[in-house]
């Protein structure tokens, strides 16, 4: 579970405020989708979360309250919630320790910092791996990988520590539709297991899996609801969100129901992936 | 393995100060020989046989350059050879075959060492011997950036040229282009650092201590060897200096 | 008044880690560009400076170090025997870094030349004994050139570091001091030593 009570960030004193006064609640289990432009303050959302924002930025000015898995910090946690929290950064390279070679060696530096090792270790990078399709990538150097096989290790990485609470920045922000379905098919898979909030500018992905959905623009929050509140004020983003493919869809979605297998079958008969 | 290799590499050094010229030179042949014909010190990869081969041309090539210049240049004592404008010295002779040497020896020691040791076994090896996380994250981390950093800087290059930047213009117009591309190197390097240092906290970096694994391999018996050479060194030049 | 431990722990963590891994491998790299513009300077420590600005002594000491460690491993062996020079230079430049002068452009070209002086203090003894006065680089033609003035190795390898290390550090500096002072203060104050960039000591 993840909450959010009044919370204030600038990064200094005399700065303006990033995030400004959210309060929102994401139950634990659910997938929920936070939608904004860039420079509305997502990313500074997530390190907050996850800790990174209070342990590293010794100068922010925060206030307010968050809740991460019943445990409360005021204003912010001061230290990493690692492996209770795990958090995918946009970039793929910026995600890697740096210090391994294979695949196998990168997962395994995980489960090293949190002293799970030998058999125990194996079997849990066997199963991070399968999740994504990869254990025939388990004995490949990271630098043999493409974009797409480097995206779903990173992901594994962070997988492979078992968070109860997932933190993505942008997911699929360099994606083909292809991997952008895959991804959504391993999201969906975890529903229930840990807690996930994605970042996006695009509500695309948000359709196809979010029970709840979060706009932000310029550290203020705009909407905090189901999807289908989402739909019937979004109008109201069209300035502020990247609009591809959802106007046909949100006619459909308007005039059928609202799970997330509907939305595939809809956007099939539209002619998209 | 790793650890015998070090105490070779401290014995080197001792003896590079501690015993006399003629017995330098023998270690230094025996350095040469195991670099080649032991599989302990024979160099790990086709790159690494030719970086020792540039080394010994090199090292040649410096003695002899070492010996010349400080037979010319030392004035003192004996002459050895009056070529009429100029003359060489024994005391230079000496100088320069001392120095030479020493230097040839702790040379080769450390780069026999290098060259048989791949640097991330070299990391394995410190980070189970109980060495501080932050050097062989340093280490790890350093190797990663190697890799990375040459394209980087030509991507730079490349696109402060298009810009404008003098790259190849007079003096004064590349030495502000070293500002041009310096600049952006270090300022993306610097982001780039703090982001990684999100992404390493938030998957546990630096593992508490009582989750570091550390396993003290005993010293095998060569190991123990040299580190006894390198004591009775130190004793005898120290009884030396008392006598 | 936290003990050396903590302080030594502080200067080391967070962002500190990957900034010395970039201060090892811009040290290592950096030649690459002064070789492609034709630039005489080597600058080949200020990635040490960099992580002693913004880090501190210690993680520059040990940025510089690793630095010559793995260019000795790359086939340089000769530079094992200058790690007391480049941990010199670490820690000069954070102790002037402490005390502000990283905060003004004439204390920066003041500090890099007293640091060049410094470099070449610590270069001569170890050029001239180890090396006999030479290293089979360009450097070695003024070295000849004050040996045949008189002067013994010591001097000469002296008089050849007076002549180049002063101009090769204040142009490091000063790109290291033009650089930082650009970093917006949100990336700026993650690093420990960035208080003396912005207030003053």
């Amino acid at each position: 579970m993840i909450a959010c009570r009044s919370l204030h960030v600038a990064y200094g004193t005399g700065q303006p405020d990033v995030l400004c006064g959210l309060s929102f609640t994401v139950p634990s289990g659910s997938i929920c989708a936070l939608l904004g432009p860039t420079g509305a303050g997502k990313s500074t959302l997530l390190h907050a979360l996850s800790g990174t924002l209070g342990m590293f930025h010794h100068a922010a000015q925060c206030s307010g309250s968050v809740t991460v898995n019943e445990e409360t910090f005021m204003p912010v946690p001061r230290r990493v919630l690692f492996p209770a929290v795990g958090m995918l950064m946009q970039e793929p390279h910026l995600q890697f320790s740096g210090m391994a070679e294979t695949v196998e060696g990168e997962l395994k530096w995980t489960l090293d910092n949190l002293g799970i090792i030998g058999d125990a270790a194996q079997k849990q990078i066997s199963v991070a791996l399968d999740r994504f399709g990869c254990s025939t990538l388990r004995a490949r150097t990271l630098r043999s990988l493409s974009g797409g096989e480097l995206h779903r290790i990173a992901f594994a990485s962070v997988l492979v520590a078992r968070p109860s609470v997932l933190l993505l920045d942008e997911p699929v922000a360099s994606l083909d539709q292809n991997a952008r379905a895959q991804v959504a098919r391993l999201l969906d898979s975890l529903r229930g297991d840990a807690t996930i909030l994605f970042t996006d500018s695009d509500p695309d992905l948000a359709m196809r899996l979010a029970d709840r959905i979060i706009v932000l623009d310029s550290g203020t929050l705009r909407l905090d609801g189901s999807r289908k509140t989402f739909l019937d004020t979004v109008d109201a983003f069209g300035d502020i969100l990247t609009v591809t493919t959802w106007p046909r869809v949100r006619e459909r979605f308007a005039a059928s129901g609202l799970s997330s297998l509907t939305a595939r079958r809809l956007r099939r008969s539209l002619g998209q992936t | 393995m790793i650890a015998t290799k070090l105490a070779f590499v401290l014995f080197c050094w001792t003896a590079a100060f501690a015993l006399p010229t003629a017995v330098q030179v023998v270690f230094m042949h025996a350095a040469f020989v195991l670099g080649r014909f032991l599989p302990l010190f024979r160099p790990s990869s086709a790159q690494a046989r030719r970086l020792y081969v540039r080394f010994l041309l090199y090292a040649g090539l410096l003695s002899a350059v070492v010996v010349i210049l400080n037979a010319l240049f030392v004035r003192n004592g004996e002459v050895l050879l009056d070529l009429g404008i100029v003359q060489f010295s024994r005391e230079g002779v000496e100088f320069g075959l001392r120095v030479s040497v020493r230097l040839v020896l702790m040379s080769t020691a450390v780069l026999v060492f290098f060259l048989s040791t791949p640097l991330r076994d070299l990391a394995a090896f410190l980070d189970s011997s109980g060495a501080p996380a932050v050097l062989t994250s340093v280490l790890l981390l350093s190797l990663e950036f190697l890799e990375r950093l040459p394209q980087r800087i030509e991507q730079i290059f490349t696109a402060q040229e298009a810009r404008g930047a003098p790259v190849r213009a007079g003096f004064a117009g590349r030495f502000r282009s070293l500002f041009s591309i310096l600049g952006p190197l270090i300022v993306s390097s610097i982001v780039e650092s703090v982001e990684r240092s999100h992404a390493l906290a938030l998957r546990g970096f630096p593992a508490p201590p009582e989750h570091r694994i550390r396993i003290r391999l005993p010293l095998t018996i060569p190991a123990w060897s040299l580190i006894a050479g390198v004591v009775a060194m130190v004793g005898w030049k120290l009884w030396e200096s008392f006598r | 008044m936290p003990t050396f431990r903590e302080r030594l722990r502080l200067e080391m963590s967070g962002p500190a880690i990957p900034l010395m891994a970039f201060g090892v491998a811009i040290n290592l790299t950096v030649g690459q560009v002064t070789s492609a513009l034709k630039i005489p300077v080597y600058l080949d420590s200020i990635g040490t400076v960099l992580v002693a600005v913004l880090c501190g002594p210690w993680a520059a000491a040990l940025t510089g170090s690793l630095a010559n460690i793995l260019a000795s491993s790359f086939g340089s062996p000769a530079m094992m025997f200058f790690i007391p020079v480049v941990i010199a230079i670490g820690l000069w430049t954070a102790f002037i870094a402490r005390h502000g002068w990283f905060r003004s452009l004439p204390l920066v070209v003041v500090g890099g030349a007293l640091q060049g002086i410094i470099a070449a203090l610590l270069s001569a003894p170890i050029s001239a004994y180890v090396f006999g006065g030479t290293m089979l680089s360009g450097t070695d033609f003024l070295v000849i050139f004050f040996r045949s003035l008189g002067n013994d190795v010591f001097w000469s390898a002296l008089y050849q570091g007076l002549t180049s290390d002063p101009i090769d550090k204040v142009v490091t500096y000063i790109i290291v001091f033009l650089t930082v002072r650009r970093l917006p203060q949100r990336i700026l104050t993650r690093f420990p030593g960035s208080r003396s960039l912005l207030n003053p000591q």
